[in-house]
């Protein structure tokens, strides 16, 4: 299986810099090199490496996925499948890329797959049933603040998944548009294009509120 | 949405996704700060993406992460070396000892081609790759490098010697007594292996980072106590001023593996039990100065400080600047101020609140003109004079 991988090096793999697009600091290049030599040993059959990769990585994936599907134990069945993927895919990745969101490709595309299983559907209609019909002994949904979360949440996970997926390598991964192009294999236009709609369908839920 | 009444609105959105060159960018952002229409739909981008990534993560215990990852490389490995299996059946039953027999001598055949193939990919892989270069030096001793790395080895009456210069190694030594002992020897310092596997990462004569995979090696750099790292632990420098391209971003002393007297931030970060951080070296006097000034509240501080860091890079800004602050209320006179300053510019930069990350940054070199990040402040405010 090809993965496609990310085409420049604005993700650092242990601290980047959305922001600016800065290159990466003196550990973070090492570390950049010791994932693509980790990745090498993969490919040779070394799995102690994969050991490597994933305590470098997990925190970053699962946090991706967990935003992404809105479900913290379909996240970690995800983080499981993406990283399981990685040794098949470990001879494809392109060291002058940034590991972290080669690895976040694969994780979409693990997502894709468990989603045409159907499985994922069923808890999310189930999350959705909680969010719209919230129990009356719950008593964080009556707290401000959880209400706005929730109102962010419910935006966030009605909309398409293609269009958060997106909105959340931008926003919280810091991936420039290009490169989010590359990991999803599709034009930049339509990244634009989904931002923006993802963005304008996460207006009224982030509006600031009129004063009483 | 009432920010539609400037013509240039939907410009706001198009710099902040790179879809407008720099010049325009530049303009626009200038227009933003005087157009209130501009910078309420500015606000309002800011505003959805704090909103996003304050959607909460649940992490896993330690413990829990611990297990998946024994699972996640049993099934790997299981991947590896799986084996068709087929179930007997009709008069095929009628034979299942034999076929067992059969199988298991099937199974061993091909799970010791699978091994040997394996390996010999591996190796071929490893030759091949553009990406590393992989030596076999003898039968005990594997090297693998980085393309740019510089290394060599030697041998000598008494040990066999690895050098590295620059770059990444991982080696891998497997001891058949008797043998010559191997040194590892790095710019700063050197590295004995006690029979295992390691990476060893040096950049600009220092050595940021050991990491082993098995075994144990003992680490005796310059200014620093010896270290002794067994498998699954590693040391990492942290930077203080040096020579980098771009500055480098802080590191909280991790809490857990620095006793109270690593209060200086030039000190190493080491995930291992007993070794302390040693002082810094004589010639940084500077550095030694700031140490001992903020040793009594090192734990706090650091701690605090490691927050926010954690914070600012799962991309929760506004919990970062909120810890940053605390920590600036706290400690103005902490020895960790100026990381945390530098913090402070990176989270509202991040965020988008480029006007007040300007001023931070101002802030920040007016209060540590010699900062160790004052280029990059510099960089930052610079183009806003001209």
């Amino acid at each position: 299986m090809e993965y496609v991988v990310a085409t420049d090096t604005r993700i650092m793999d242990s601290m980047s810099n959305p922001a600016d697009g800065r290159p990466g600091t003196v550990q973070d290049v090492a570390r950049s090199s010791e994932d693509a030599l980790a990745l090498a040993r993969l490919a040779g059959g070394d799995m102690a490496a994969l050991g490597e990769l994933y305590d470098r990585h997990h925190a970053a994936v699962r946090g991706f996925l967990s935003r992404t599907v809105g479900d913290a134990d379909e996240a970690e069945d995800l983080v499981h499948s993406t990283f399981l993927a990685v040794p098949k895919a470990a001879a494809s990745f392109d060291p002058s890329r940034p590991c972290r969101a080669w690895l976040f490709g694969i994780a979409v595309r693990m997502m894709r797959r468990q989603r045409a299983a159907g499985a994922r559907w069923t808890r999310m209609l189930t999350r959705f049933r909680d969010v719209l019909n919230p129990s009356a002994d719950d008593p964080e949904r009556i707290v401000s603040a959880r209400r706005d979360l929730s109102r962010v949440e419910e935006a966030l996970y009605g909309m398409s998944e293609a269009k958060r997926v997106v909105l959340i390598m931008a926003e919280v991964e810091g991936m420039s548009c290009e490169q989010i192009a590359e990991v999803l294999n599709i034009p930049v236009g339509t990244v634009w294009t989904r931002l923006h709609h993802a963005r304008r369908g996460l207006s009224a839920a982030v509006a600031p509120k009129e004063p009483a | 949405v009432n920010a539609m009444t400037c013509r240039q609105t939907w410009k706001v959105e198009a710099v902040r996704d790179g879809q407008l060159a720099a010049p325009e960018s530049q303009v626009i952002a200038s227009h933003t700060q005087a157009c209130m229409h501009c910078s309420a739909e500015s606000e309002r981008l800011v505003r959805i993406a704090d909103a996003v990534r304050q959607i909460p993560v649940r992490e896993p215990s330690p413990l829990v992460v611990r297990i998946q990852r024994r699972k996640l490389l049993e099934e790997a490995a299981a991947q590896t070396t799986a084996v068709p299996v087929h179930t007997p059946s009709g008069w095929r039953r009628q034979a299942q000892p034999l076929g067992l027999v059969l199988a298991a001598a099937a199974a061993v055949a091909l799970v010791w081609t699978g091994v040997r193939h394996v390996h010999s990919r591996g190796q071929e892989i490893a030759k091949a790759s553009p990406t590393v270069d992989s030596t076999v030096i003898s039968s005990e001793i594997e090297v693998r490098a980085t393309p740019e790395s510089r290394w060599s080895q030697t041998t000598e009456p008494a040990s066999q010697i690895i050098a590295l210069e620059q770059g990444v190694v991982w080696t891998k030594i497997t001891h058949n007594r008797p043998h010559p002992p191997v040194v590892f020897r790095v710019p700063d310092g050197q590295i004995e292996d006690v029979g295992t596997t390691f990476t060893v990462a040096v950049r600009d004569g220092q050595t940021q980072r050991v990491a082993v995979d098995e075994g144990t090696v003992l680490v005796h750099l310059r200014g620093l106590n010896d270290m002794r790292l067994s498998a699954g632990q590693s040391w990492e420098r942290k930077e203080l001023g040096a020579a980098a391209s771009a500055p480098p971003l802080p590191q909280a002393p991790e809490t857990t593996a620095a006793p109270s007297d690593n209060a200086n931030p030039a000190a190493p970060v080491a995930q291992v039990e007993e070794p302390a951080a040693s002082p810094p070296p004589a010639t940084d006097a500077k550095a030694r100065a700031r140490a001992s000034k903020t040793r009594k509240s090192t734990a706090e501080e650091a701690r605090l400080l490691k927050k926010g860091r954690t914070a600012l890079q799962s991309g929760r800004y506004t919990e970062a600047l909120n810890v940053l602050d605390r920590f600036a209320a706290s400690y103005p006179q902490s020895g960790l101020a100026e990381d945390a300053a530098y913090m402070r510019v990176l989270s509202l930069a991040r965020s988008g609140r480029n006007d007040d990350a300007l001023k931070a940054a101002r802030d920040y070199l007016a209060r540590f003109p010699n900062g160790f990040r004052r280029t990059e402040m510099q960089n930052f405010v610079e183009p806003v004079k001209h």
